[in-house]
C-alpha cells in the first residue's frame, strides 16, 4: 500500500470513526459508540504503523551491483570453476565462511589446513590453495536471527525448513516461500523471490558466476542458516537462479 | 499485503466482530469497548512481535497511549464510586 492511499484510507477511518462517536454521543447511542471507536482506532493504527520508510529493491541494488561486479571479476580470474564449500560453525557466535579452492580439480575440503589469513594452504599439498570468504549472505542471517529472535544453531533438522520459512518470510519479509527435501546426500531448496526481486535479478545477471557458485545473498543466509543448524560442512553443487526462483542444491560433507 | 498491513487488518476485523457481539448483546457502556480493544490490541501486538522484534518496540508508543486511555477511565470510575 503506497504512502498516500493509506493517508486517505486512514484519515477516512479516523474521520468515519469521530463522526460515529460525536453521532452517538448526540443521540444517545452509546453502543454505536463502540463502532466509532473501533473505526477510530483501526484508522490511527493505519495512519501510525506503516510510516517506516522503505527503499526501492532497485536503489539497493543499484548501491550494492558494483561491489558485486568487482567480486565476480575477481574471482573470475583467481577460481575460475571451482564449487564453493560452507564451512561448519563451530560455536553460535562464529561468523558463517566460504572455502573457495582455487584449483579447479578440488572436489574435497582439504583435511589440514595451513591459514594466512584469508588464504589457506594445504599442508600436504602446497598446490591445494583456496581462499576462506564471510559468506555473502552471513550479514542477512545475522539481522534474520536477531529480528526473529531465533538461534540457527539451536535448530533441529525435522524444524529447520519451517523456521527458516517463519524467519525469511514472516520476520524479515526478504523472500516470498521457501521450499525444501532431504535427500540422502543433502539438501534440495527452492526459494521465491519477494519484495527484492529486482534487486537480485540485477545481481545475479551482473555477477551470474559468483552467484552460481556461492550463491547470492538470499541464497547464502538460507545456506548458512542449513549448514549452522546441520553443524556439517556442504558443498554447493548448484545455486541456480530462474525467474522468480531460487533453486540450491548441497550435499552435506 | 505485507506481515504489517496483515497484522493491522487482522486487528480490525478482531475488533469490528468484536464490537458487533458487544452491539448484540447491548453493552451501552464505551468504556467496556474499549477495554476489549485494548485487550485485543495487546494480543495482537504480542502475536505480531513474536514474529518479528523490531515491530514490539515500533508499537510501544500507541501501547502507551492505549494505557494512558485505560488509566483515564479507571480513574474517572473510582473516582465515580468513591464520590
Amino acid at each position: 500500500m503506497n504512502l498516500p492511499r493509506r493517508w486517505s484510507i486512514g484519515i477516512c477511518l479516523v474521520s468515519f470513526g469521530v463522526v460515529i462517536l460525536l453521532a452517538s454521543i448526540f443521540f444517545g447511542q452509546t453502543n454505536l459508540g463502540g463502532m466509532g471507536l473501533a473505526s477510530l482506532l483501526i484508522g490511527l493504527l493505519v495512519l501510525y504503523v506503516p510510516s517506516q520508510t522503505t527503499v526501492e529493491p532497485d536503489l539497493v541494488g543499484a548501491c550494492a551491483l558494483s561491489s558485486f561486479i568487482n567480486i565476480e571479476r575477481f574471482l573470475l580470474e583467481i577460481s575460475p570453476q571451482s564449487r564453493a564449500f560452507y564451512l561448519r560453525v563451530n560455536d553460535r557466535l562464529d561468523t558463517p565462511q566460504v572455502y573457495l579452492p582455487m584449483s579447479d580439480d578440488s572436489a574435497t575440503l582439504p583435511s589440514t589446513v595451513h591459514g594466512r589469513g584469508s588464504l589457506i594452504v594445504d599442508k600436504r599439498d602446497d598446490n591445494r590453495i583456496g581462499l576462506i570468504l564471510e559468506a555473502p549472505g552471513a550479514s542477512l542471517l545475522a539481522l534474520i536471527e536477531a529480528e526473529a529472535a531465533i538461534d540457527f544453531y539451536d535448530v533441529e533438522r525435522g524444524n529447520i525448513l519451517d523456521v527458516l520459512r517463519s524467519s525469511m518470510v514472516e520476520s524479515v519479509e526478504a523472500v516470498g516461500d521457501i521450499r525444501g527435501s532431504f535427500t540422502d546426500m543433502g539438501l534440495r531448496l527452492k526459494i521465491r523471490e519477494g519484495p527484492l526481486l529486482g534487486m537480485y535479478q540485477s545481481i545475479t545477471k551482473s555477477a551470474l558466476n559468483t552467484a552460481r557458485r556461492i550463491g547470492c545473498p538470499i541464497c547464502s543466509a538460507a545456506i548458512c542458516a542449513i549448514v549452522k543448524s546441520e553443524k556439517k560442512n556442504a558443498r554447493v553443487e548448484n545455486a541456480r537462479h530462474e525467474l522468480g526462483y531460487h533453486d540450491i542444491t548441497l550435499t552435506f560433507l | 499485503m505485507g506481515y504489517v498491513e496483515k497484522c493491522v487488518f487482522f486487528y480490525g476485523v478482531w475488533i469490528i466482530f468484536s464490537g458487533l457481539v458487544l452491539m448484540y448483546m447491548g453493552v451501552q457502556r464505551i468504556e467496556i469497548y474499549y477495554t476489549v480493544y485494548l485487550i485485543e490490541f495487546l494480543v495482537t501486538a504480542e502475536l505480531a512481535s513474536s514474529f518479528r522484534r523490531r515491530l514490539g518496540s515500533d508499537l510501544r508508543p500507541i501501547i502507551l497511549v492505549f494505557l494512558a486511555g485505560f488509566l483515564y477511565i479507571l480513574a474517572e470510575r473510582v473516582l465515580q464510586i468513591l464520590g
